[in-house]
């Protein structure tokens, strides 16, 4: 991973996104500052309809806001082409959805290499040790082969995470990661995102609203109606970390804002 | 392997049924194309080659005579005139060895063969055929009509005292090889020749008639010492005898008619057998177009979530664009070699199964290979254009709404 020596891997200036229709013009995200540094691990939360995965969107390059800029390991990705975005997004960015998103044609390992084919151009076989590296990461090396439509759905989305992973990006965005999984498959996929983030430095973003799950991660940020309204840091022991409902955390312990 | 290629093999793989459906739906509007265009073009070789089989490609006659006024008006003056055609003599081509070789110089010109003709009759007894009288140079003469493949008794190679003559001719008169026959033009002297051979070219009209000798004789006999009265001409491709003809007119200023403005008729009922042939493949392509297009539609908005995630991946919209351009591609190409196959099996068996009394083909086939490229060609190019809006369509997708809509 380059050195980002301090830069922040992700800043938004003054965000704001309108959807228009017809005349309505609806302000979805309302001047929304945020920054994140290099290996953090952020819990983004608010109600349905808060706007949250408008805001991931953004932050995914996948939409454009309305005002304001993003800057994605100190570059402005605001006004790049759809061409810069893409090479953006395939570089710096790792996503990782609800339903999970897999290509259902191709084998677990195949899934994981596109972000590489993409990026070279080419399906190569010199790929495939990372990728196999990253199954068995996620304790998939036997299905390896095996198409993704075999797969359960905990299983499908541990390969959705080795694909994020594969292109070392510096950001992973998860949206409702686990919203589809049930308990035990949701905490290991949760225990796979700290192991990543604590080997690899890689930040997190997990939209959820599994306040449970946020309060395992590093820092929450809370967006209700377009506005962030609480950006605190968690404060949680080894011991707690499995157990996050328990942690205590004060709501004066709000992260400073730039 | 090209990630493009990768993922549009794999698209394919994957709709297995659909994929299936759309090549064989491909492949039978190839092997329509196929079969007809054999059928089609048999078709046309048997009719050309059993009108041309007994006629020239081109034919270069004498310039004709014209009348002229008199006396030219003066200034001040006018002259009516009522200026008739006068009739045609039997006229000699003027300098027709130059004229000839200037023929012969003429690119896409295959054979030239000079021959002097008249009317005459065939006398045997007391039974007289009328007949035309060909003045010809046997080797020359062979390479235009084939007459030496057609013999049916004797042989060919009118001597300076033999006549070939038709089987139809031959049995009217009740003559045979060796026999001895009058021939005596309409004006002038007559002379009998030996039948040194008797010839079926397949038209009765031509068994009847033709009366070949060697081109000295017919010369004396027709009055023509040392001239020929017409140039016929064998070019490569029969198609090319318009501009042939249009070539040696312009060269050797005589009249030159093709084959084609011989047989208008012919020459009409031809191109519309093409045209329409041509209409009914237009079609059938426009339905295989159709039919790729719209399972590539279906292709996209099934895969309208993958394509959002490939797209959030890093893949460009130019390269979503390729993978379904490649699957268009791959269906037409694969179309283009399954229906090739069936469309050369099919011309083949219908050739086979349909014969006439006598074991030949009723219908005759002519496959080339620059058909089946062609068929090729066109198949695989319409899959490419085909997929061309599915394809637009899927690189169209805003990614953010594809994967939401899940």
């Amino acid at each position: 991973m380059p050195d980002l020596n301090g830069v922040p891997v992700l800043e938004l200036t003054s965000v704001s996104k309108d959807y228009v229709e017809g005349e309505v013009v609806t302000r979805v995200l309302k001047d929304i500052d945020l920054r994140i540094a290099a290996g953090e691990f952020v819990a983004l939360i608010g109600p349905s309809g808060s706007g949250k995965s408008t805001l991931l969107n953004l932050i995914g390059l996948l939409d454009h806001p309305s005002t304001g800029r993003i800057r994605l390991r100190g570059t402005d990705a605001t006004d790049l082409d759809d061409t810069g975005r893409t090479q953006m997004r395939n570089r710096s960015l790792g996503f990782v959805f609800q339903f999970h998103h897999l290509i259902p044609a191709l084998t677990a390992e195949e899934n994981v290499r596109i972000p590489l084919a993409l990026a070279s151009g080419f399906m190569r076989k010199a790929d495939r040790p990372k990728a196999e590296a990253l199954l068995a990461a996620v304790g998939l090396t036997e299905k390896t082969d095996v198409s993704v439509r075999n797969l359960s759905g905990g299983q499908q989305q541990r390969v959705a995470i080795a694909r994020a992973l594969v292109n070392d990006p510096a950001l992973i965005l998860a949206d409702e990661p686990t919203g589809n999984l049930d308990t035990q498959a949701a905490d290991r996929v949760f225990q796979l995102f700290r192991r990543f983030h604590a080997e690899q430095q890689t930040a997190f973003v997990i939209v959820t609203h599994d306040r449970r799950l946020a309060e395992r991660c590093d820092r929450i940020v809370e967006i209700v109606d377009g506005r962030v309204v609480s950006d605190r840091s968690v404060s949680h022991d080894e011991a707690s970390d499995r157990e996050a409902s328990h942690v205590e955390v004060s709501k004066s312990e709000t992260h400073p804002r730039s | 392997m090209p990630i493009e290629f990768f993922l549009a093999l794999r698209f394919l793989r994957d709709g297995r049924a659909q994929t299936l459906l759309i090549i064989v739906g491909a492949s039978i509007g190839v092997a329509v194309i196929v079969f007809l265009s054999a059928l089609i073009s048999g078709l046309e070789v048997r009719l050309i080659s059993q009108t041309l089989g007994t006629q020239a490609h081109v034919v270069v006659r004498p310039e004709e005579e014209e009348a002229r006024p008199l006396r030219a008006p003066d200034e001040g003056e006018v002259i009516v005139a009522m200026i008739e055609r006068p009739p045609q003599r039997n006229r000699s081509i003027a300098g027709w060895p130059r004229r000839l070789r200037e023929i012969e110089r003429i690119a896409g010109i295959s054979a030239v063969s000079p021959s002097v003709s008249g009317p005459a009759f065939a006398v045997r007894g007391m039974a007289s055929r009328s007949v035309i009288l060909l003045g010809v140079e046997p080797a020359r003469f062979d390479r235009i009509y084939a007459v030496q493949r057609h013999m049916v008794r004797g042989r060919y190679l009118p001597s300076g005292t033999e006549v070939v003559i038709g089987i139809e001719l031959a049995d009217d008169l009740g003559v045979g090889v060796g026999d001895r026959l009058r021939i005596q033009p309409a004006e002038g002297r007559s002379e009998t020749f030996s039948i040194g051979g008797i010839f079926d070219l397949g038209n009765r009209e031509v068994n009847r008639r033709w009366a070949l000798v060697s081109m000295r004789a017919a010369q004396t006999l027709l009055d023509q010492v040392g001239g020929i009265t017409n140039i016929d001409v064998r070019v490569d491709d029969v198609f090319d005898a318009d501009r042939a003809a249009l070539e040696i007119t312009s060269r050797t200023g005589l009249p030159a008619e093709s084959w084609m403005a011989a047989n208008p008729q012919l020459n009409i009922a031809l191109g519309s057998q093409r045209s329409s042939s041509w209409v009914i493949e237009f079609f059938v392509i426009l339905a295989v177009a159709l039919g790729i297009a719209s399972v590539l539609v279906v292709s996209v908005v099934q895969r309208g979530r993958q394509i959002g995630i490939l797209r959030a991946m890093g893949c460009s919209r130019a390269r979503i664009q390729r993978v379904f351009l490649v699957q268009g591609t791959v269906v037409g190409l694969s179309g283009s070699i399954l229906g090739s196959a069936m469309g050369g099996a099919l011309a083949l068996s219908f050739s086979s199964l349909f014969l006439n009394p006598d074991r030949t083909p009723m219908f005759a086939i002519v496959l080339g290979l620059d058909r089946f490229a062609m068929a090729a060609g066109v198949a695989t190019l319409v899959g490419l254009l085909a997929a061309i809006a599915p394809a637009r369509r899927a690189s169209s997708l805003d990614p953010a709404e594809a994967i939401r809509n899940a």
